[in-house]
């Protein structure tokens, strides 16, 4: 009888005998293939560590069992009310009035989605989406329409919170809009109106899953001389790009909500190209949004 | 790795990638070839994730995870790789070794041979996690970070593969047969 040590110390030795090195052949291939290979840049920082902080998780916990209370409550039979009508006995209890938790997925980088509603990685908790068929994700806060998310008809909404924007999109290296952003919704669209590396609508009050905010538009020129094919809208603490855009005429439909004092952007963006009905269908994306942190 | 190397590949940098997949070329395709147990599947799942490396390296924030980010990208491969072709069990072909197991290498022929029969009965998610664990050494938060799974996964992932191996090692030593793809 082996020790668990000894199967360890086998399993280990083992593994390190075999091929290590890749045939020159397969290197070649691969580098030959480069050029044509166009990166998918300027997009957004796909992966993030999948770890979240334990008070994120915790209250996302804590979400997802007030979410299956809640829900199957729903399902249970209400109980008639005073001075309601008198409850009609039942001769056998019906199977169907057993509540039957239903448990919410999360993206999770999975490529394509089964249509349905989806947790989603926000940076407030509590976020969850329905997604339509045909959609799909390659991270865990965004979602991406049929077409793709790239020019001429592409469309995709994310999810996430940013505290600036960039001060000029098309040069990361100059830093962050000043004056700081402050915390709430208006600050945030009072900064987005008055940016001049664009030129966005009017501001519209919303309330979504009953948190209000607004909604604003704004769009990358189409004339913009895109530096890597990068249009920076926000910047990560390092410095770096973290939120951004990548083709002339992208156009930016973000709803801010305010989240028990938490800025939520759902952003929603598409190109000159994105038919109606695509539209249609982010905006019921947009639509379908809960928060219940 | 060189994280100067990876910005410079994220901006588009073609000699900066070939530096950057000669440098990590060969680790890839080491896990991949653990993983498959299949010479050709690893080269074309190294192949596939290299490219993919290419393409979405704008995508990693941090480039100071990309070793990481690319043992991801690997296994992605890798179980593309084993859906596609749907080689596992039935396809037994030993691989070729390197070199002769040295004075800590396996005791035996007959272990060598039950390992690898054990281990292709494994699934995929079990092996990847084996190799990613016992050969790539990484601890199993990180394990889990790679695949994407919760913890406690990666634990039961591993404690079943290992008993299926132990299973493996101590099944009746007769002479091993060779077996081979027809």
């Amino acid at each position: 009888m082996s020790t668990d040590r000894e199967v360890t110390r086998i399993v280990r030795s083992w593994l390190e005998e075999g091929a290590t090195a890749l045939p020159d052949r397969v290197l070649d291939t691969v580098l030959d293939q480069v050029p044509a290979t166009r990166q998918r840049r300027a997009r957004w920082p796909a992966w993030r560590s999948p770890r979240m902080p334990l008070i994120l998780k915790v209250a996302a916990s804590l979400a997802a069992v007030i979410l299956v209370v809640v829900v199957g409550l729903r399902l249970l039979p209400t109980p008639a009310g005073v001075g309601g009508p008198a409850a009609t006995p039942s001769p056998t209890p019906s199977p169907a009035a057993t509540p039957t938790p239903t448990t919410i997925g999360s993206l999770q980088g999975q490529g394509s989605l089964e249509p349905g509603r989806y947790l989603v990685n926000a940076g407030v908790p509590g976020v969850t989406v329905t997604v339509p068929a045909a959609w799909t994700t390659d991270t865990d806060w965004v979602v991406i329409g049929p077409r793709g998310n790239g020019a001429p008809d592409g469309m995709a909404v994310r999810f996430y919170q940013i505290d600036n924007l960039a001060k000029n999109p098309l040069s990361v290296s100059d830093g962050k809009f000043n004056p700081p952003l402050g915390p709430t919704v208006s600050d945030l669209v009072q900064a987005i109106v008055t940016h001049t590396a664009w030129t966005a609508g009017a501001p519209t009050d919303i309330t979504i899953d009953g948190h209000a905010g607004q909604r604003v538009e704004f769009a990358i020129p189409s004339d913009a001389k895109l530096a890597n094919g990068q249009f920076c809208l926000s910047l990560n603490t390092d410095g770096t790009c973290g939120i951004w855009g990548w083709s002339p005429g992208q156009t930016f439909d973000w709803s801010i909500v305010d989240v028990g004092g938490q800025r939520l952007v759902i952003d929603a963006f598409h190109y000159p190209g994105t038919s109606a009905a695509d539209l249609a269908a982010q905006q019921a994306v947009v639509d379908s949004v809960k928060v219940t942190p | 790795m060189d994280t100067h190397l990876v910005v410079r590949a994220q901006h588009g940098d073609e000699e900066a990638f070939a530096s950057l997949a000669v440098a990590v070329g060969g680790r890839l395709h080491a896990v991949a070839h653990r993983i498959l147990r299949d010479t050709d599947l690893a080269e074309d799942a190294t192949q596939q994730a290299l490219l993919t490396i290419w393409r979405d390296l704008p995508q990693l924030r941090d480039p100071a995870r990309f070793d990481a980010w690319s043992y991801r990208l690997l296994v992605r491969a890798c179980y593309a790789e084993g859906r596609r072709t749907r080689a596992w069990a039935p396809n037994l072909r030993l691989l070729p070794v390197d070199e002769p197991a040295g004075a800590g290498g396996l005791s035996t022929v007959v272990d060598r041979d039950q390992l690898e029969r054990g281990f292709r009965r494994l699934s995929i998610d079990h092996r990847t996690v084996v190799v990613l664990h016992h050969y790539v050494d990484l601890p199993l938060d990180q394990v889990a970070e790679v695949l994407g799974v919760p913890i406690g996964t990666v634990r039961s992932r591993l404690f079943h593969a290992m008993r299926g191996l132990r299973a493996a090692l101590e099944a009746d030593a007769r002479p091993a047969l060779r077996e081979v793809a027809p």
